[in-house]
């Protein structure tokens, strides 16, 4: 069963709850910063067009696919193995697979214009420290979003499933209602973070913002692409 | 995100205006991609969605349609999600239709005592058959080659949407994986071939022990306890519904004669995990309605050692906490009725946990989750003597 005493602190963010917070989001930046170092091994070790290539050349569902069952095992591996070893091995098998899946993307983005990507970079950035704020000083639960984003996931799943399996492209308003979901699922892990998690869970907890800082930055770098 | 280590409790109006406000605007943006710039295949968006609630009827249909044809009982389908719009009966079966049809289940029980694996796996399998049935139905309908052409004759294109909608459900449901705590269809298909005959006795006695739950959380002990004696009697070889008919006994206010006849039950049922989960249980079940503190100690141990013989069930653990909260252990009981909340989707268990939650927020100090779970139990209306409690808790 699951540790649900640091669930409703009445006093506001415990001393206690600090250190895991630090943890969180030291770890957060660990993942991030060795997602930039992969991509720039893979770009700057000639193996990004390959890759690329190879991505394109088969069912975009396929990848997707892939791509969704290491997430899958990777969150679910990371939030309940009791094992450390097992939770760090989950997020690095998911930083891994998010850097293979951005890099058609970042190729594309990159012959397309310079400067693109540090531009969606930084704007994520912001987008993401101003929620960030937003949930440290409201300190509102938003675990209520968790049904929001459950089944607005499974329509977003469907709608790009529609896409590939009819031949239609997604364009700047799906891109645009992405960041606004992102950005939901950035409050909605933020909360959990200041609130729910128990205290042993850091990993897992870097993990969930992680992938919701990810999903943020491929649809801004979308949206900046899509206007060059 | 995947993960939710959030406690589950009901929305506040602003929560739920404001996760509504949030649904509808990823909608509109979503929706308006299909129409800027517009092309007749991003219709298949709004379809697929629109297919949804059609492909989950005929799945929850071929459920049942499969267990009758076993000669299974199905004492209710839920359909869907959220709030409660219709309640009908068709034949002897509960029919609820709930605001959002995207998932639901239905509730099939055997009526003859014995095992029953192969027809067990068969209704599990009824709902995603029936899903590919009708999936197939549509392609032979349209020649099968021209159906899986891309084009933007409307009609065709409703026809693939739909047969989509219907192969993504019965896929989904396939792969094996639990939903709530439940194995799905095709973890269940999995589970049918290793499942012991005393299970199916326990699945004979399901629908007994919902109409005996119901009169139990409307106050009806009385009518409780002649249900649960009019089938025991008929059913004189099956533990479970004799366990029922004990903790009625109790619940009518003869615990030393439930005791009592509980000693026998033990003496005489057969020897296995699930039975002595549910002995247990139902000792732990006697003691609660007891309130006699000396027995409220040994109940929490029974509980504990039926959720090592039988598994931690959400209902064990709802016991586990209504026990708890007996015992003045506040912080614990909110821990185990929070782990049932959470881990279930049964309509009377979740009243169970909304009762004693309301109640052990309240002794928290915890008013804002209190005020929560006190509308909850007032728009659910069941645990007379619950609610009661909290009014005198107030007053």
């Amino acid at each position: 069963m699951q540790d649900y005493s640091s669930a409703y602190s009445q006093a506001g963010i415990a001393t206690d709850r600090s250190g895991f917070i630090v943890k969180t989001y030291l770890h957060l930046l660990g993942a991030i910063m060795a997602f930039v170092a992969l991509e720039v091994f893979i770009f700057a070790s000639g193996l990004a067009l390959p890759m690329a290539e190879a991505m394109m050349g088969v069912s975009w569902l396929l990848v997707l696919g892939g791509f969704m069952m290491v997430s899958w095992i990777g969150s679910r591996v990371a939030q309940t193995a009791e094992s450390k070893l097992a939770q760090y091995a989950a997020l690095g098998a998911y930083v891994v697979a998010e850097a293979i899946i951005f890099v058609p993307l970042l190729l594309i983005a990159n012959m397309k214009a310079d400067g693109v990507i540090s531009s969606a970079a930084a704007v994520t950035a912001m987008g993401f420290g101003g929620l960030t704020a937003v949930a440290f000083i409201t300190r509102k639960d938003f675990s209520f979003l968790r049904g929001v984003l459950l089944w607005g996931g499974f329509g977003v799943l469907l709608l790009i499933v529609a896409g590939v399996i009819f031949g239609f492209q997604l364009g700047t308003f799906f891109s645009v209602g992405m960041v606004v979901f992102a950005g939901a699922a950035i409050l909605y892990d933020t909360s959990n973070v200041i609130h729910h998690y128990p205290e042993d869970r850091y990993v897992g907890a870097s993990l969930a913002l992680f992938s919701s800082v990810a999903l943020m930055f491929w649809y801004v770098l979308r949206i900046f692409m899509s206007r060059d | 995100m995947l993960h939710d280590p959030a406690p589950r409790r009901p929305l506040s109006p602003g929560e739920l205006w404001g996760g509504l406000g949030l649904a509808a605007l990823l909608f509109g943006l979503f929706m308006a991609d299909t129409l800027v710039p517009f092309e007749p295949r991003k219709l298949a968006f709004p379809l697929l969605l629109m297919f949804w609630a059609p492909a989950l009827v005929i799945h929850e249909c071929g459920h049942a349609l499969v267990a009758k044809l076993v000669g299974w009982r199905v004492t209710q389908m839920v359909l869907g999600l959220g709030p409660e719009l219709l309640r009908f009966h068709v034949g002897e079966t509960q029919v609820v239709v709930r605001a959002l049809l995207v998932e639901g289940y239905v509730t099939p029980a055997p009526r003859r005592p014995g095992s029953a694996r192969l027809a067990n796996a068969l209704v599990y399998l009824g709902g995603p058959g029936a899903e590919l049935l009708a999936a197939t139905g549509i392609a032979v309908a349209w020649g099968w080659d021209p159906f899986f052409v891309r084009s933007d004759a409307y009609p065709l294109l409703a026809s693939q949407c739909a047969a989509l909608a219907l192969t993504i459900g019965a896929v989904m449901n396939l792969i094996p994986h639990r939903m709530a705590g439940a194995p799905n269809d095709g973890l269940g298909i999995l589970l049918s071939a290793g499942l012991s005959p005393y299970h199916f006795d326990y699945r004979l006695s399901l629908p007994t022990e919902r109409k005996v739950e119901r009169a139990l959380h409307a106050g009806e002990l009385s009518h409780a306890h002649a249900v649960a004696t009019r089938d025991a009697a008929r059913h004189s070889e099956n533990a479970h519904l004799a366990m029922l008919a004990v903790r009625t006994l109790a619940a009518n206010g003869d615990v030393d004669g439930a005791v009592a006849q509980l000693e026998v039950l033990r003496e005489t049922s057969p020897r296995n995990p699930l039975v002595e989960a549910e002995l247990l249980h139902t000792a732990a079940l006697i003691a609660l309605i007891s309130r006699t503190p000396d027995l409220l100690g040994r109940a929490v141990q029974a509980v504990r050692s039926a959720m090592e013989a039988g598994g931690p069930a959400p209902r064990y653990l709802a016991t586990l906490g209504a026990l708890q909260f007996e015992q003045g252990r506040m912080e614990d009981a909110f821990q185990a009725l929070q782990g049932a909340f959470k881990a279930t989707r049964d309509p009377l268990l979740e009243d169970h946990c909304v009762a004693y939650l309301a109640l052990v927020t309240r002794a928290l100090g915890r008013t804002d989750d209190h005020t929560r779970f006190a509308r909850e139990l007032a728009r659910r209306g069941t645990h007379p003597h619950l609610r009661r409690q909290l009014d005198d808790s107030r007053a």
